[in-house]
C-alpha cells in the first residue's frame, strides 16, 4: 500500500510540475532568420497568457538529447546533420492552463509564417493525471484485499493467543473477571501487532525507495523521473501506522467475538 | 441463601443429569452433596455458579434469580463465590502469590492491599512461607491449599468445592476438610461435593443425597464433630 501511495505521490508531483511548467513548444522552419525570430518573440510576448518565451536553437536541442539520452548520441553523430529545427518554448500561466483562451492562442500561432508544428504538454498533464487516477484505483483495490488479509491474519494470531491462554481465561471467568478485563490484553496485542507490522512495512518501503534508483540505473534518462519513488510524507506514514493499529484492533475484536464469544 | 426450585438438566436425550432437584441452603451452612459417580453432583454445582444453564427450574441466591442475570453480568455472581476443583486449575507458570492474587486483580485492588490479603489467605492455609514458589514445586495437598486460598482471598459468601479431596490421601483429605470447616466457622457457606463417606461421617452437618440426578434424601446432623 505504501508503494502505491509513493507512486501516487510521484505521479501527483509530476502532474503538478507539468502544470507549473505548462509549455507550448513551437517548432519553426529551419531557415528562420534572426529578424523573423525577433518578430515572433515580440508577438508572443504581447499575449497576457504567457509568462515567458525561450528560444531553443538546433544546437541546443541536440545537446539536450545527448544529455538526457546519452545512448542516442552516437546516432546523432552518425546522421551527420542536425535534425532539430529551431523552436520556442512558451510557458503558459498556470491559471490559464486549461482555459479555451490557450486553444485560441495556439490556433493563432499556427497561422504564423515559419511555424511548422506546435506541441502543447497539456495532453501529458491529463495523461499523467489519468495514470495517477488509475494507480490510485489499483492501490485502493489492492489495499482492500490487503486489509482483509491483514484482518484475517491478526484474527488468527489472536485466536492462537486465546487458545494458548485458555486455562488462564477459564480461571479469570471463574473468579469474576469482566469481559473487558479478559478482552483488554488481547485487544492491546492486536493493536500493537498492527502498528508493528505497519512500522516494518514502512521500513521496507524506505529501503525500496532508497535502492530502487540504484536498481533502475540511469539509462532511463529523462524517463527516470517517472519511475522515481517518492517517500511518504509524515502524515501519510502516521496514517498508515494508525491504520495498521486499527486493523489489528478490529482483527483482535473479531477473533474474540468469534472464539471467546465476548 | 441458595434456593433451587425444580431443577432439571439434560445434556443428551433421554438421560437427565438432574431431575427435579429442589433444595435450600442457608447462609453459614456447611453441607455435603453426595452420591455415586454420575449422580449429578458436579452438574448441580455448575448450575449454582452458572457455568451451565438448567433445562428447567429456577435458582435464587440471596433473592436474585441467577438464571435471569445477563451473560455480561455473571462476573458479579462469581465474585461472591469461591470455587475449588478437584483438578486444581492452577497456573503452573505463575507463582503461588500470582495464582492467589488473580481473584483480587480482577476487582482492581491496589498492590498493597492485595499483598496483605494474599498473605493472610495463604497464612490461613499455612502456605505463606511458599508464597513465591511455583505450584509445580508443591505437593498435591499444598496445591489444593493454594486453590483454597484463591477461593477465600476475596472473602466470598459461598465456597463451592467439587471433590476437593479426590486426589489426596486420607490424612490430607482430613486436613483440607478441616480447613473448610474453619472457613465455615467464620461465616462462609460451604458446599462440598464428595463421595467420601468417611469425611461426610466426620464433618457432615447437612447432607444431600443424589442418585441418577434425583435428590433422594437429606440429612441434618448435629454440628458436634468439629
Amino acid at each position: 500500500m505504501g508503494i502505491f501511495i509513493s507512486l501516487s505521490n510521484n505521479l501527483q508531483h509530476l502532474a503538478t510540475e507539468l502544470v507549473h511548467n505548462l509549455a507550448i513548444v513551437v517548432f519553426m522552419d529551419k531557415n528562420l532568420s534572426p529578424q523573423e525570430k525577433e518578430a515572433f518573440e515580440a508577438k508572443v510576448k504581447q499575449s497576457p497568457l504567457i509568462t515567458k518565451i525561450d528560444y531553443v536553437s538546433p544546437e541546443e536541442a541536440a545537446a539536450r538529447l545527448a544529455k538526457n539520452f546519452p545512448d542516442l548520441e552516437p546516432v546523432l553523430r552518425d546522421l551527420g546533420t542536425n535534425p532539430f529545427p529551431p523552436s520556442f518554448e512558451i510557458t503558459v500561466q498556470e491559471r490559464y492552463s486549461r482555459s479555451s483562451l490557450v486553444d485560441r492562442f495556439l490556433e493563432s500561432l499556427r497561422h504564423e509564417p515559419k511555424v511548422r508544428d506546435i506541441q502543447f504538454n497539456r495532453d501529458w498533464v491529463e495523461k499523467v493525471e489519468a495514470f495517477g487516477r488509475v494507480v490510485r484505483a489499483i492501490g485502493v483495490f489492492l489495499a482492500s484485499i490487503l486489509i482483509l488479509a491483514s484482518l484475517l491474519i491478526v484474527s488468527n494470531v489472536i485466536r492462537l493467543s486465546v487458545i494458548a491462554r485458555q486455562d488462564e481465561i477459564g480461571i479469570l471467568r471463574l473468579v469474576g473477571a469482566t469481559n473487558n478485563f479478559i478482552r483488554f490484553p488481547f485487544l492491546i496485542e492486536g493493536t500493537v501487532l498492527g502498528i508493528l507490522g505497519s512500522g516494518v512495512a514502512l521500513g521496507f518501503l524506505w529501503l525500496i525507495i532508497k535502492l530502487f534508483p540504484l536498481y533502475v540505473g540511469y539509462s532511463l534518462g529523462a524517463f527516470q523521473q517517472l519511475f522515481q519513488l517518492r517517500s511518504l510524507n509524515l502524515s501519510q506514514a502516521l496514517s498508515l501506522m494508525v491504520g495498521g493499529g486499527i486493523i489489528g484492533l478490529l482483527g483482535s475484536f473479531s477473533s474474540l467475538s468469534r472464539f471467546l464469544k465476548i | 441463601m441458595i434456593e433451587l426450585y425444580h431443577i432439571w438438566k439434560q445434556y443428551q436425550k433421554p438421560d437427565w443429569a438432574l431431575a427435579d432437584v429442589s433444595l435450600t441452603i442457608r447462609q453459614g451452612d456447611f453441607c455435603f452433596i453426595t452420591g455415586p459417580s454420575g449422580s449429578g453432583k458436579t452438574t448441580l454445582l455448575k448450575v449454582i455458579f452458572r457455568e451451565i444453564l438448567p433445562t428447567q427450574g429456577q435458582i435464587v441466591i440471596d433473592g436474585v434469580n441467577v438464571l435471569k442475570i445477563p451473560d455480561h453480568l455473571i462476573f458479579r455472581l462469581r465474585r461472591t463465590m469461591g470455587i475449588v476443583f478437584q483438578d486444581f486449575r492452577l497456573l503452573y507458570q505463575r507463582r503461588v502469590f500470582d495464582n492467589v492474587a488473580i481473584s483480587l486483580r480482577v476487582i482492581g485492588l491496589g498492590n498493597k492491599e492485595m499483598r496483605r490479603r494474599v498473605f493472610n489467605a495463604l497464612r490461613l492455609v499455612n502456605l505463606h512461607h511458599k508464597m513465591w514458589d511455583l505450584p509445580s514445586h508443591l505437593s498435591y495437598g499444598e496445591q489444593q491449599r493454594v486453590v483454597i486460598a484463591r477461593a477465600i482471598v476475596n472473602e466470598p459468601k459461598i465456597i463451592l468445592a467439587d471433590e476437593p479431596t479426590g486426589n489426596l490421601d486420607p490424612d490430607l483429605a482430613f486436613e483440607i476438610m478441616s480447613l473448610f470447616k474453619e472457613i465455615n466457622r467464620r461465616g462462609t457457606t460451604v458446599i462440598v461435593c464428595t463421595h467420601d463417606r468417611e469425611l461426610i461421617r466426620h464433618f457432615g452437618e447437612k447432607i444431600f443425597f443424589l442418585h441418577k440426578g434425583k435428590l433422594t434424601g437429606k440429612e441434618v446432623l448435629p454440628s458436634s464433630k468439629k
